[in-house]
């Protein structure tokens, strides 16, 4: 098999259909969206086809015959010629033949992350390297966004307020998955010990929807805070989310819910024995 | 290890302060019922506040102690359980279902109270 590619190879410059297969080969790298670059054992750069061009912002005769480093920052700009000549002296590979997320450097000067894959090939007496590139930078910018506004819902989204003596209130909002479920769960009883509170109302009127798994993430809460004594009373249920569970056969008869947060503040305070009304002038 | 049992104004309190053995936990239970049969106690607080670690076996036989004491007559409540042990319980699907809780012995005296206050009426 390697044997007759190595024959047509050597008659390839002979015939017109192996012009026809370089140029269509080429006409390939020329058009891939992947950075190709192609170096010498030295290090300098050999090809540099558009792709490259487009995501470093070099033009290919600026590059070609320089060394390659100059398309990495610092430290690793300096480290380069290191890794070449330790990989050519012990054979012992970084990154050639496994690929990895490196930096580089644009003209401009910017920094930005990349995926790089590196084959080793035989040309002649010597080697050559070939590198592939990926620019991460629309990759990796969408996932630090992600990660941010992940921790920013964790930080926002599970409040525990005092809002009279014994009362709690804990307003539920947005979607709730397993994480803050627990989350809330912790939270509520940490605060149940802190304020030594006897009632508390769990507002779930930002809560879009609710499916069997919150429902039971619920039920879950309301008994963990009975067992420390403490009552809870479920606001803000909405008529589609009361026919989701009826539907989904939850069973909520042991639960104390109150249609708005109002109805439940009231049952609240009169669970500690207290009372919200206007004041009767002839108190005064 | 035998765990007192104290009396003051008609309620019992027990308060399990070290961790129970099943033996120890069963025997807790039948002694419980009996001084409750003795004393005719309106009242019962258990207390594990001490507790860090209540495993299942544990919790039944609290569970079923206090729907026994309730069936003799007593109002029950157990205090002092830990965050940690009551998510446990939650998880476990071991919830005392059915029976009265209180943050600290302070709370469960004054809901013990309040409950024999209510009979009486």
């Amino acid at each position: 098999m390697a044997k007759s590619t190595k024959t047509r190879r050597k008659q390839a410059p002979k015939t017109t259909s192996a012009s026809a297969d370089a140029a269509r080969f080429q006409a390939v790298i020329d058009n891939v969206i992947d950075g190709i670059i192609t170096i010498d054992e030295r290090g300098n750069v050999e090809t540099f086809n558009p792709a490259a061009e487009r995501i470093f912002g070099y033009a290919a005769k600026e590059v070609i015959g320089k060394n390659v480093k100059m398309l990495m920052p610092a430290p690793y700009a300096a480290e380069h010629d290191g890794y070449l000549k330790n990989y050519l002296d012990t054979g012992e590979a970084k990154i050639i033949g496994i690929g990895r997320e490196v930096v580089g450097r644009r003209k401009d000067g910017t920094v930005f992350p990349l995926d790089l894959a590196v084959t080793e090939m035989k040309a002649g007496k010597g080697r050559k390297f070939i590198g592939i590139i990926r620019d991460l930078t629309e990759r990796q910018q969408a996932e630090d966004l992600i990660a941010r506004q992940g921790q920013a819902l964790i930080e926002l989204s599970t409040p525990v307020i005092q809002i009279w003596d014994e009362v709690l209130l804990l307003p539920l909002i947005g979607v709730i998955d397993s994480t803050r479920a627990q989350q809330v769960i912790e939270n509520l009883l940490d605060a149940i010990v802190r304020y030594e509170a006897s009632v508390a109302i769990m507002d779930v009127t930002g809560v879009p929807d609710i499916d069997t798994v919150i429902a039971q993430h619920l039920l879950k809460t309301v008994s963990a805070a009975s067992m420390l004594g403490a009552k809870v009373i479920i606001t803000g249920v909405s008529p589609e989310i009361s026919q989701t569970l009826v539907k989904l056969q939850v069973d909520f008869a042991h639960i104390r819910t109150r249609g708005t947060l109002r109805a439940g503040m009231e049952e609240a305070l009169a669970l500690v024995g207290k009372r919200v009304g206007t004041r009767d002038k002839g108190e005064e | 290890m035998k765990i007192p049992i104290l009396q003051i104004k008609g309620i019992l309190l027990a308060s399990i302060q070290v961790d129970l053995t099943d033996h120890d936990a069963f025997e807790f239970q039948a002694d419980i019922l009996a001084r409750i049969k003795d004393t005719d106690a309106q009242g019962l607080v258990i207390d594990i506040t001490a507790l860090e670690i209540v495993d299942s076996y544990l919790a039944r036989i609290l569970n079923e102690t206090a729907h026994m004491a309730q069936l003799l007559g007593t109002e029950t409540v157990i205090c002092g359980m830990r965050p940690a042990v009551a998510l446990t319980l939650v998880e476990m699907g071991r919830e005392m279902v059915g029976v009265e809780s209180a943050l600290n012995l302070d709370q469960a005296m004054e809901r013990v109270s309040e409950r024999i206050a209510e009979r009486a009426n």
